[in-house]
């Protein structure tokens, strides 16, 4: 294969900027400008891919299949590697053309969200350079998982050049595109300047840690406040609070298996809602009209999944404090947004795809995305927006016959509703004439910081009377 | 004030091969791990005292109760008889010495505690040995007075050691003949550990005492009724059926057991899922083979059973946060209320006996319950637990959820229940409603739906059961 090198040039000559990583199939993310230093030496174009944040939550990510192989040569936006999220397996994207030099973290194996994974060299001429970089690399961190804050030697600096302008002007460059993309996102969230901030993760990155230690050492008045009230904006308040479980001695003869990703996040978002003090309200319905309807509209490709969530984004428009969350123990959020999360059992985990807007939507139309979720869902391939922006969740357990259940409400969320099954139901008027109605009892599980009794029995009366005269449910 | 006295019927000395088989032991009261013991062998003759040691009768276990001793001192003993009888934090187990030999002092009278481990009496091998053994027993207790520990001792002063397997303990089956000559000759007197206890207590003189325990030896009883008698002091031995008003009472070990597990449900996050079944027909055949033993608990633990096989996860439980744990065997735990506390008797693999087994060990284990006297795998080797509170009437209840399992089962009582069908036409079904409490780690909405979904069907339809 024959090489065609570009041609030196001063004008051409750019700095060495991490690659960034487009997350998903189809995704757009806003493209990160750079500068470009002149510099007269011309340094070898290697890029490093690191592990990308595919949550606000996710720490590290496991690393399921590498699309691409050593030597492969990859355009920007080709999917290079499978990684396994808290939710859902997620295809990572090259943002540079390149070819893969060298894989550093092997599939099977996990990394920390920010840890270089491979290294991606611009041509052919450069893959020596990167092997060895990667040599160097292993030999810094044997054991393949660098922890975030440990200090690998940093990169020789470039040297400086004699025609150059300003002579601190290119470290500074340097400096401020190097930082993680969860330290990019909480300085922007804490309104942190990246190019004040030392970096102290591998090779002078800025780490998550370093963003909110400037966070908080940041001196104006303005700033500080904002930074104490809010030290973990999207999580709830910490477990600590509740008793750790003990762990307990392995029982003989019995079959152990770890948690995939998916399980150890679940598990991991129900240990946290021991911290929410949650209170339950529960309601029957009557549903004969409710069943007449779905009869018309099932052809229509209309669920009954999708008749709930449109029914209680309905209430919810009139109840707004039960669609609002509590995140700091301080106050309301009321969110602007009417997203229902609907519980989904999947092969060997538990999802919440989000229809969003379901008050502003028809039914057929949130039918149609209903089942583009559902589809995503159970080839695990939906976007972290598409699982965890709900602000309300229903959970239907009617088609196994369950009389009633109550669920446990997800955390940042102001109330979760459990759904039985609708079973007819021997009924008594005030005139004492028994009659057969189809009857559903429906269980919501509030958080008792916001919503209060009388709120959610508010609620759930409108829900009633919008699901026992469900005209509107087609308006 | 006991004065020595050989036995007449004992004149036996030391085993000869064991004779240059020494044990040298330092002084204090030290916690030896179990009951392994260097032996070293030495020229020098030494006294044949050992220890018997507080047993450790459950995993969870660090420190017991003594609630009767079995032996007295001067007791000749044989291997394998029981000595004491300690309370552990689920039932009264009787402790059995490993050895031969008389014993020759006790270190921790009934009712007191001492935690697991440590010494709570001194095994003589021969009536030579026994002056040597209650001098130790004084340097043993002289050395713990010149530190007194607070009256519930101190667990961090003597380490627990790391719970060794329980011993090995067996129902008591017969009390050991005291030696009469001795108590007719009047020169020693035999009574209970309690006896003398109460007996220092209220002042009373033991010789004056006619005792009516096992071969006429001084029993608590006795020196209750001695202290009340001449000074008409009834008052003081006040017994307690009930608790009086504004008083607080501590928890029993058994209680305090319960209150631990409860606590310790707070860090497990659980869900529920409610189910009504219609019983028409498990009360038909409850009805029929009622008369060969079987009982409802039992029907219900072989349902609950056989729709765990086809559900496992259900079986499962979470020990570390991070994994499911599938058991191997399917073991179902029933509540039981006896007084006092509340314990949790096993049927183990319920889902291979039959029937009419499976009663006869529910039997068994509810006489052993009741008895206090259940072994530690019986009562703590469940992995789903049911709970019915049907007896009282109750329409529907949650129970909490054990640590160490992942589900557990209330049933309410079947009742007569007013019934619609599709059509339009009334009925009338017996009904009971069920609630089960799972851990949301490992079992999902799904998952236990499904379960009650699949015990429904078995209990709708009990022919299965049977077989």
């Amino acid at each position: 294969m024959a090489t065609t090198p570009a041609p030196v040039s001063l004008s051409a000559a750019a700095s060495t900027v991490p690659a960034r990583l487009l997350v998903g199939r189809g995704a757009a993310a806003a493209p990160v400008a750079r500068r470009r230093a002149r510099m007269v030496v011309v340094r070898a174009k290697i890029r490093e891919i690191f592990m990308p944040a595919l949550s606000s939550t996710m720490t590290e990510g496991k690393i399921v299949s590498w699309s691409a192989a050593e030597g492969d040569r990859v355009a920007k936006g080709d999917a290079v590697v499978v990684v396994e999220s808290d939710k859902a397996d997620m295809d990572v994207e090259t943002f540079h053309d390149g070819i893969v030099a060298a894989v550093l973290v092997p599939a099977g194996e996990s990394a920390p969200v920010g840890a270089p994974i491979a290294l991606l060299a611009e041509s052919e001429d450069d893959l020596q350079a990167a092997l060895a970089k990667a040599q160097e690399l292993s030999k810094a961190h044997p054991q393949q998982a660098p922890p975030p804050s440990d200090a690998a030697a940093p990169p020789p600096p470039p040297p400086p050049p004699a025609a150059a302008p300003a002579a601190p002007a290119p470290v500074a460059a340097g400096t401020k595109g190097i930082a993680t993309p969860q330290a990019k996102k909480l300085a922007k969230q804490h309104r942190v300047d990246l190019a004040k901030v030392a970096g102290t993760g591998p090779f002078g990155r800025i780490t998550p840690a370093d963003v909110e230690a400037a966070a908080g050492i940041e001196p104006k008045p303005k700033v500080v406040p904002a930074a104490s009230a809010a030290p973990v904006p999207l999580s709830a308040p910490a477990i600590g609070a509740v008793p750790q479980a003990a762990e307990l001695p392995p029982v003989p003869g019995a079959t152990v298996v770890p948690f995939t990703g998916m399980q150890a996040a679940v598990s991991k978002n129900m240990v946290e809602s021991l911290a929410v003090p949650a209170f339950r309200v529960g309601y029957p319905i009557v549903t004969d009209k409710l069943d007449e309807l779905y009869e018309k509209v099932k052809s229509k490709g209309v669920t009954m999944t999708v008749l709930l969530a449109k029914a209680a984004a309905m209430a919810l428009a009139q109840h707004p404090v039960v669609n609002a969350s509590c995140r700091d123990g301080k106050s309301f959020t009321y969110n602007t947004n009417i997203n229902i999360a609907v519980a989904v059992a999947i092969d060997g985990g538990l999802i919440t795809p989000v229809l969003e807007d379901a008050d502003k939507l028809d039914i057929y139309l949130l039918s149609q995305k209903w089942k583009e979720l559902v589809k995503k869902a159970r080839a695990k391939q939906l976007q972290p927006n598409e699982y965890s922006s709900g602000t309300f969740t229903l959970s239907n357990l009617g088609m196994f016959g369950v009389d009633r259940f109550d669920a446990i409400l997800p955390p940042g969320q102001g109330g979760i509703m459990a759904v039985g099954a609708s079973k007819p139901t021997v009924v008594a008027d005030k005139d004492g004439f028994f009659s057969v109605k189809s009857k559903m009892l429906v269980n919501v599980t509030a958080d008792h910081r916001i919503v209060y009794g009388a709120d959610l029995a508010a609620f759930l009366q409108t829900f009633a009377k919008i699901i026992e005269d469900p005209e509107s449910l087609t308006l | 004030m006991a004065a020595l006295l050989h036995l007449q019927s004992s004149a036996t000395a030391a085993a000869a091969p064991s004779f240059l088989l020494l044990r040298r032991r330092g002084g204090g009261v030290t916690a030896p791990a179990g009951s392994s013991r260097r032996r070293r062998a030495c020229f020098r003759v030494e006294a044949k005292i050992r220890e018997i040691f507080m047993p450790a009768l459950s995993s969870t276990m660090t420190e017991g109760k003594i609630v009767s001793w079995t032996a007295s001192e001067g007791d000749r003993l044989a291997k394998g008889d029981p000595v004491v009888v300690v309370e552990s934090d689920k039932a009264d187990m009787d402790v059995e010495t490993f050895h031969d030999g008389f014993l020759a002092a006790v270190l921790v009278p009934a009712g007191e505690s001492a935690p697991v481990g440590s010494a709570i009496a001194l095994l003589a091998e021969s009536e030579d040995e026994i002056p040597a053994a209650q001098s130790k027993a004084a340097s043993l207790s002289s050395s713990s007075s010149s530190s007194p520990p607070p009256p519930p001792p101190q667990e961090s002063t003597p380490p627990p050691p790391p719970p060794p397997p329980p011993a090995p303990v067996a129902a008591a089956v017969s009390a050991p003949a005291p030696p009469s000559p001795a108590s007719q000759g009047g020169l020693r007197v035999v009574a209970s550990p309690y006896a003398r206890k109460l007996a220092k207590d209220l002042n009373v003189d033991l010789n004056s005492i006619t005792g009516s325990g096992p071969g006429g030896r001084i029993v608590a009883k006795d020196v209750e009724a001695a202290a009340a008698a001449p000074k008409k002091a009834a008052p003081v031995a006040a017994a307690r059926p009930d608790v009086p008003l504004g008083s607080t009472v501590p928890f029993t070990t058994m209680q305090g057991a319960v209150s631990k597990n409860m606590v310790e449900s707070l860090a497990v996050p659980t869900f529920r899922v409610g189910y009504t079944f219609t019983t028409d027909a498990l009360d038909a055949l409850y009805k029929k083979i009622k008369p060969k033993g079987v009982t409802m608990s039992a029907l219900l633990a072989k349902a609950t059973a056989m729709a765990l096989v086809q559900h496992p996860v259900i079986n499962s439980s979470c020990r570390d946060g991070k994994s499911f744990t599938y058991n191997s065997s399917i073991n179902i735990a029933v509540a039981v209320a006896i007084d006092g506390g509340l314990i949790t008797p096993v049927l183990p693999d319920a889902d291979k006996l039959d029937i009419y087994s499976l009663s006869r060990k529910w039997k068994e284990l509810v006489d052993k319950a009741r008895a206090k006297q259940l072994q530690p795998h019986e009562y703590n080797s469940g992995t789903f637990t049911i709970s019915n509170l049907g007896m009282f009437g109750v329409d529907r209840f949650d129970a909490i959820l054990p640590p160490g399992t992942g589900a557990i089962m209330a049933v309410g009582s079947s009742q007569p229940t007013l019934v619609g069908t599709k059509d339009g036409s009334i009925g009338i079904k017996n009904q009971m409603q069920v609630n089960v409490t799972a851990d949301h780690r490992v079992i999902y909405g799904a998952d236990l739906a499904a379960f009650l979904q699949t015990l429904s069907k078995i209990i709708e339809d009990p022919k299965d059961l049977t077989f």
